[in-house]
């Protein structure tokens, strides 16, 4: 019972809010389920060879059935086990090309609004020149350049994204240093490396976790357009855009099965961490749980 | 006056973004790559070549050396030549480039037309039905992946209503017996101008479904931003004062508030440019439209080098034109900016 | 008779936190042609008195009690589009910032030309030259340039008076001012009052001014109502209370207003703060703070008791008084 008191919700808290938010719920659910049968893909599935990429020529084109519930593609391949391995790969190279954004983004961006002057000014218009490209281009642009690999999709999409992050965590950062504590803390001396660490980023944490949160499910989008177009992750392991694309040929003559379900798993995972995203939004304003 | 020192100030901008942008491809395309002259070369060339390429490429200069000549090509107006088809870029650009433009300006159009009404009315009316239904329309259009959407619009449209055509930008038989005089590149203004009616029609009809597979992405960011902009318009002091003063709610949503609105919600603009852009890249191929996203991502099958830089800089240059007539026109219409 | 009365006017916002009572029954009555002073610390519902009448509370308020009647129509019951027809145009509103309560994107012309259109049957250059006379009769200079100018082009003090032009576009009978000048200049303030005056007795408008200010209600009112936590402390002419205050809140606001030659270590704070709407409140909620305090004071609530003419306040210390 003492334990359970610990971990009581106050109602009105952020947690209490998001709590409330069904669709936030559902989507959480979601994508934990998935990242389960990501993570244990091996034991979930007879065909964990077939889902790295052997063939099993004896088998192609099956139609969905008990067998193979989403059916198998042209080299015979279990696609239920093709989408749980691929997850692996589409999951963590949204989840990386946020990670890597927000490493590099947020400390550029606390430095830009902390220390102000000409070091925010070079770091600003750093970030506008990045912004200029329209998404993707850059990183088709980098990605060619890098060499096709999954590992280079995902540093050619994170060199395009951390310029959001430096400006979110800039703007957050001219927030927060006007506040009493900070200013006191560097009237008695503190160091700016001390107070940018300890009095800061922990306040501005909030709003890069939210767009954190949104920004997975479109990094997904696109990793899955790198791969589609070739230029992620190469056979024989195939994430979800390279699925979609192996069977975009079959698409039309009645093979249907091979490009809809990787297509519509992207859409449900992107769609989840969006929902879940917004939630965490709601719950973290104030103003917009009034507004919404 | 204010507006014009916003202009100038944008506008030096803009300028410096695009010489950051020049440096920024050419560090992609020389720095980068740990053999650039192999890339430029293709794939699977021969020793010979690759030698040839670094002599013309200048690669045995320092890199500052490197980058005037690369400024001073582009400023000759000299994007190369195609690894691949040995054609000259520019030539090739001056086909697709209209092409994609005409492409994203009709995704660009149909996702404000139907994203900046949805989202405001769902603005307008929080926490109702068509709010809920909305806020998922908006969300599914920023979730779905084109390339995907437009194997299952085809599957729909083509072969199951049989309504629209799978792909292309004309019809064989108008291509062969009604052909668009090329004049802007622009098929749709083409033909009307040559008063070529009928291929007009068929252009059109090849534009309608791989617009409306692009308009997905800007749609679903067009309703969400406007929603936003005008449940913060809504709570607004001056809200309240109209409603104080006795003014009718569709005055105060259509009229007081809807104003103020768009404003942010013009932003989107650009955003949408961008976003159909992206997508042309990823759905051209699909629908075999003739464009920069199908030359590109078959440029990244044959490892034409050349071409995904040159592309990656003119469609960049375009965005930024966009951008900075966007920020124009939204100051020209604020009162705040253009008076003082 | 007075053209607006308040009875046991009880609201209260739903939170996640429980029901917040903000005003817990207060009553109060405007005379025909007076300006009348709603006062009180932030917090203790000032402003949602001024909104309830107006019945423009936010979506998550509730009027859970209590009548507003106003030409002998209790305005509570009326419906969305008959209360369309009060506001603006019989019942008006000023606000605190006429920076945010003008419309950037308008100009002055165009938002009073809405009201115009809204309550008259005036054709367009009839509206166009009611609008020039209104910005006129608030004393902005060159009103015919005036009407196209937009707010952010106005100093502070001209736009206040631009937003007193928009409320009177309807020719309301009352106007309900919600600190119409704490936003701005002592200079202005003063200026903005003189025309709030200056309406009343040349238009017959009658006020309800609210303010946190004292100050101000000695120098614009006749009548004063006193608020604390949701309810009526003290109400009498300004003169009564200046002269005899009753309620010990009101003395301690009254010792909290500076005065000719007072020092600022001779100024009073009233310790501790106003309570929060969420708690019930046994008896009088001003207790905690009272240097006066006695055991009843904390169990039962006083009733508003005449002490004198038509001065009224509410507190234990007068039932012995008067019993006597």
């Amino acid at each position: 019972m003492k334990a359970k008191a610990r971990f009581r919700i106050e109602a009105g808290s952020s947690a209490w809010f998001l709590l409330r938010d069904r669709a936030a719920m559902v989507s959480l659910a979601f994508l934990i389920l998935l990242a389960f049968s990501a993570i244990f893909a091996p034991l979930l599935t007879p065909y964990a060879s077939q889902g790295r990429g052997d063939p099993d020529l004896k088998s192609k084109f099956k139609p969905p059935a008990l067998e193979h519930p989403f059916g198998t593609d042209g080299l015979g391949r279990d696609q239920a086990a093709r989408l749980m391995f691929g997850a692996r790969r589409s999951l963590s190279m949204g989840l990386l090309v946020v990670l890597i954004a927000i490493a590099v983004g947020t400390p550029l961006g606390m430095a830009a609004g902390y220390l102000g002057g000409w070091i925010d000014e070079a770091i600003m218009r750093v970030t506008d020149v990045f912004l200029a490209f329209p998404p993707l281009l850059l990183a088709i642009a980098i990605a060619a350049a890098l060499g096709a690999s999954y590992i280079n999709a995902v540093l050619a999409i994170a060199v395009t994204w951390w310029p959001w992050y430096a400006r979110l965590a800039r703007a957050q950062t001219l927030v927060v240093k006007e506040r009493a504590y900070i200013e006191a803390a560097r009237g008695i001396g503190v160091r700016d490396r001390v107070i940018i660490a300890r009095h800061i980023l922990p306040n501005i944490m909030t709003p890069i976790v939210v767009q954190g949160t949104l920004d997975v499910g479109t990094a997904i989008l696109v990793a899955a357009g790198l791969s589609f177009i070739g230029l992620g992750t190469q056979a024989p392991f195939a994430d979800w855009g390279v699925m979609i694309s192996d069977g975009r040929l079959f698409f039309l003559s009645g093979r249907w099965w091979m490009s809809t379900f990787p297509g519509l798993a992207i859409f449900l995972t992107a769609m989840a961490f969006n929902f879940l995203g917004d939630g965490f939004r709601v719950a973290a304003d104030p103003r917009l749980r009034r507004l919404l | 006056m204010a507006f014009f020192s916003f202009f100038l100030r944008r506008l030096g901008l803009s300028v410096f973004v695009v010489g950051g942008v020049l440096i920024l491809t050419f560090i992609v395309s020389r720095v980068i790559p740990s053999n650039p002259a192999a890339l430029y070369a293709g794939a699977r060339p021969r020793p010979e070549q690759v030698a040839e390429i670094e002599k013309k490429l200048g690669l045995d200069k320092p890199l500052t050396e490197q980058f005037r000549v690369y400024v001073g090509d582009l400023l000759d107006g000299d994007l190369g030549e195609s690894y691949h088809s040995r054609r000259s870029i520019n030539t090739d650009l001056r086909i697709f480039l209209p092409a994609t433009l005409e492409l994203v300006i009709a995704a660009v159009a149909i996702a404000l037309v139907i994203g900046i009404p949805i989202g405001a009315l769902a603005g307008a009316y929080p926490r109702s039905v068509f709010d809920y239904a909305t806020r998922f329309v908006a969300i599914a259009g920023v979730s779905v992946p084109s390339f995907w959407l437009a194997l299952i619009a085809q599957s729909v449209f083509f072969s199951q209503l049989g309504w629209l055509p799978l792909g292309g930008r004309v019809s064989r038989d108008v291509s062969l017996f009604y052909p668009i005089a090329a004049q802007t590149g622009f098929y749709l203004i083409d033909a009307a101008i040559s008063g070529n009616w009928r291929a007009w029609l068929d252009a059109l009809h090849h534009l309608i479904l791989p617009a409306l597979v692009l308009s997905a992405y800007p749609l679903g960011v067009a309703i969400r931003m406007t929603q936003a902009s005008m449940l913060e318009a809504l709570s607004e002091t001056y809200v309240t004062a109209a409603r104080a003063a006795g003014l009718s709610r569709r005055v105060i949503v259509f009229k007081l508030a809807l104003k103020n609105a768009i404003m942010p919600a013009l932003t989107v603009i650009g955003l949408s440019f961008a976003y159909s852009i992206t997508g042309a890249f990823l759905v051209e191929t699909i629908f075999s439209f003739p464009g920069v996203g199908k030359y590109v991502t078959e440029a990244v099958l044959n490892v034409d080098f050349p071409v995904i830089i040159a592309v990656t800089l003119v469609v960049t240059i375009f965005y930024i034109a966009v951008n900075l007539l966007v920020d124009l026109v939204q100051a020209w219409l604020d009162p705040r900016v253009r008076l003082v | 008779m007075p053209i607006l009365t308040v009875e046991n006017l009880q609201v209260q916002f739903t939170t996640p936190f429980g029901a917040v009572k903000a005003l817990r029954g207060i009553d109060f009555e405007l005379a025909r042609g007076d300006i009348l002073g709603l006062v009180g610390e932030t917090g203790c519902g000032k402003s949602v008195t001024g909104r309830s009448v107006m019945r423009l509370l936010d979506e998550n308020a509730q009027v859970t009690a209590g009548r507003v009647i106003f030409d002998d129509v209790d305005l509570l019951q009326l419906s969305e589009a008959e209360m369309r027809q009060i506001r603006g145009k019989r019942i008006a509103m000023v606000f605190q910032d006429p920076a945010t309560a003008l419309n950037p994107l308008f100009t002055i012309g165009q938002q009073i030309k809405d009201v115009l259109r809204a309550h008259s049957d005036l054709a367009k250059p009839a509206r166009q030259q009611q609008a020039v006379e209104l910005l006129a009769s608030v004393g902005l200079p060159e009103p015919a340039q005036m009407v196209d100018v937009y707010p952010h082009q106005l100093s502070g003090g001209q736009q206040q008076r631009a937003m007193i032009a928009l409320s009177l576009a309807g020719e309301p009978e009352v106007i309900i001012a919600d600190e119409p000048t704490t936003a701005l200049d002592v200079t202005i303030q003063a200026q903005i009052l003189d025309l709030l005056r200056q309406l009343q007795r040349d238009r017959a408008i009658s006020v309800i001014l609210i303010t946190h200010d004292l100050g101000i209600v000695a120098e614009t009112c006749q009548r004063v109502v006193v608020l604390y936590a949701g309810r009526v402390v003290e109400r009498a002419s300004v003169a009564a209370v200046f002269a005899d205050p009753q309620h010990p809140y009101t003395q301690g606001l009254l010792a909290a207003l500076p005065r000719p030659g007072s020092r600022g270590s001779d100024l009073k704070v009233i310790p501790g703060s106003v309570p929060s709407g969420l708690e019930s409140l046994a008896g009088c909620a001003f207790a905690p703070r009272c240097e006066f305090v006695m055991a009843r004071c904390r169990e039962h609530q006083p009733p508003l008791t005449i002490v004198g003419g038509e001065h009224q306040s509410a507190c234990h210390l007068h039932e012995g008084a008067f019993n006597d």
